[in-house]
């Protein structure tokens, strides 16, 4: 009785092969295979797993050799150069598509500078990016032979996060440290700064040691609740009224600075409606009085506001972040604010 | 309401009906035919019927026991098939073919030891075919070992290799959605044998995973001038057609894959 599996010769009558214990009778066997349920759930999770660890792993396998890069054809010197988007590619031989990413670039970073203040000016600045990326992408690409579009994609997220992160964020980071924009949207309304007029105000680097009567400042508010009264942390704008160590009182309307009246052009950018009888306000040696006549309030029902009136009017030194001094927008009031 | 494919199907179910249903009996060497022919054009279901059919005629068909595991793989029940070729292996012990095909069960369960294990098994086993050397490859690939390559190689250095293991090779790189490899042993069947729909198909496949849809709208256009009752094919250039932008669009960015 031959096996059929490895053709040895058995004596009739034996179950299984001596040689290799295959069954040599297959007369009742069932020829039946067991298949999936009928939903086949296990069989979809089993394909749809399979996609994703196969997916994973092609991606994984797919990403750029750091390690060959010097065994490439990549110039460094051509990298180098695309720190400055296009100027790689102008250095590389393709002159004409590097003077115009060059030029696309110049031109979209002049209307992020432009537009500072408003909010398309991040848009445009993360527009310059992706430029910047693209052209280091486009200069690489064709020497680190990118098969998968979505490996070039998940490099360009990488370059631009690098890109954003450690050049542009730095820059932006120095020029803040001199003048930053800032705009409000819920201010008491007022002739001189209207809500939605983009400012520039000094930053670290340019803010005085001391400041002056008039100085129109972006100064830190430190909420707090008191009695009847709540106060929320925020930024106030507003002209300073006293300098540290004087008093400031208002008598029939009229600011009076250590009993005497205050120029006029001197006086604070919203109207004042003090309650009459509030007491005179005394700056500490680290204090500005500036009176808040463009912060919303809301009143609801009798409140005493002279003694929180006093405390916020009464600002740290340290909490002015600058003088805003410049107006970007709108265009038709464009300039230095006065 | 019936769908685009309505047609289709109910040419593929008649066709499918008129197979199965056949009062005739054939002999065992008939039946592996019909289920060669099914292979060719991916009716996995037929295949699994005809060998099951070959075995009710003779249960002494090894290939035919191979068949059915290897088509319960490519229908996705990949349990079912580790199940049957144990099965199988109870009754044929140690045989290469049958250890090959439990072995490519295992690598698509993610079954790395197992698989290896069969892999080995099979090499060890006495004899030598191009199908043991292909999952050799497909295992290898399916660990992210290196030399993948190496084993399809060999497999068509094979003496009884043709031009179909060069599409068996592309089906397991598209099935681990290598579409290049794929592409490039499709390629191959084709300078074999250029006549073969299958390899058509098949190259078909592999472009429309590359989303070089031009392309593969001209391979299954050629496949259907071969054989004008290619279901599959036919229903590949329906949805080819009727493809939206978004999967078109998600093709482009799955582009390509690692030589």
């Amino acid at each position: 009785m031959q096996c059929l599996n490895c053709e040895f010769e058995n004596v009739p009558g034996m179950a299984r092969c001596v040689r290799c214990h295959s069954a040599l009778d297959l007369g009742g066997v069932a020829v039946l295979p067991p298949r999936a349920s009928r939903w086949r759930v296990l069989t979809h999770w089993s394909r749809r797993w399979h996609v994703l660890t196969t997916t994973v792993r092609s991606l994984w396998s797919s990403r750029p050799r750091w390690a060959n890069m010097t065994r490439t054809e990549v110039s460094g010197v051509g990298v180098a150069w695309s720190f400055l988007p296009g100027l790689g590619l102008i250095k590389h031989g393709s002159k004409h598509w590097g003077y115009a990413v060059l030029g696309v670039w110049l031109m979209i970073l002049m209307a992020t500078v432009v537009t500072i203040g408003l909010p398309v000016s991040p848009v445009l600045l993360n527009v310059a990016v992706v430029i910047h990326v693209a052209s280091v992408l486009w200069f690489l690409g064709g020497e680190f032979n990118f098969y998968r579009r979505s490996t070039v994609a998940l490099f360009g997220l990488v370059v631009f996060g690098a890109l954003r992160l450690l050049v542009y964020q730095p820059f932006i980071w120095f020029g803040q440290q001199f003048y930053s924009s800032v705009s409000f949207g819920n201010l008491v309304p007022g002739d001189v700064i209207a809500n939605g007029d983009a400012l520039l105000h000094e930053g670290p680097w340019l803010r005085p040691e001391q400041f002056s009567r008039g100085d129109i400042v972006l100064y830190d508010i430190d909420g707090f609740t008191e009695n009847q009264f709540i106060l929320r942390d925020g930024v106030g704008l507003d002209r300073i009224i006293g300098l540290p160590g004087e008093q400031v009182a208002v008598r029939d309307g009229q600011i009076q600075i250590n009993w005497k009246p205050l120029d006029p052009k001197h006086y604070p950018l919203g109207s004042l409606n003090l309650p009459p009888g509030t007491d005179p306000i005394v700056a500490g040696p680290d204090e500005y009085i500036i009176f808040p006549t463009r912060i919303q309030s809301f009143v609801h029902g009798a409140v005493v506001v002279g003694p929180p009136l006093a405390r916020i009017s009464r600002v740290s030194a340290e909490n002015i972040r600058g003088r805003v001094v410049f107006r970007l927008h709108p265009w038709s009031r464009f300039g230095r604010l006065e | 309401m019936p769908g685009r494919f309505h047609n289709l199907e109910l040419e593929q179910h008649a066709s499918e009906i008129a197979l199965l249903t056949e009062k005739r009996e054939f002999e065992p060497d008939e039946y592996l035919r019909n289920a060669a022919t099914a292979l060719h054009r991916t009716q996995y279901e037929i295949a699994l019927q005809m060998y099951t059919r070959c075995l009710e005629r003779s249960r002494t068909v090894i290939p035919a026991w191979v068949g059915q595991v290897q088509m319960l793989v490519m229908l996705g029940e990949h349990r079912e098939a580790r199940l049957w070729a144990d099965k199988a292996l109870e009754l044929f012990t140690n045989n290469g073919e049958l250890m090959a095909a439990k072995a490519q069960a295992c690598a698509r369960l993610s079954d790395r030891k197992a698989s290896f294990a069969c892999s080995d098994g099979s090499l060890q086993a006495p004899g030598s075919s191009p199908w043991r050397w292909q999952v050799r490859g497909e295992v290898l690939l399916a660990a992210g070992e290196p030399h993948y390559d190496a084993c399809f190689t060999k497999a068509l250095q094979e003496r009884s290799a043709d031009w179909f293991d060069r599409i068996i090779i592309a089906r397991i790189y598209l099935y681990y959605r290598r579409a290049t490899n794929a592409l490039a042993y499709a390629k191959a069947a084709l300078d074999v044998n250029a006549a073969a729909a299958a390899a058509w198909f098949e190259m078909g496949n592999c472009q429309a995973q590359l989303a070089l849809l031009g392309a593969a709208h001209s391979s299954y256009a050629r496949c259907l001038e071969l054989q004008p009752d290619f279901i599959e094919a036919r229903r590949a250039l329906e949805a080819l057609k009727a493809m939206p932008l978004s999967q078109r669009v998600r093709r482009w960015l799955r582009l390509g894959g690692k030589g």
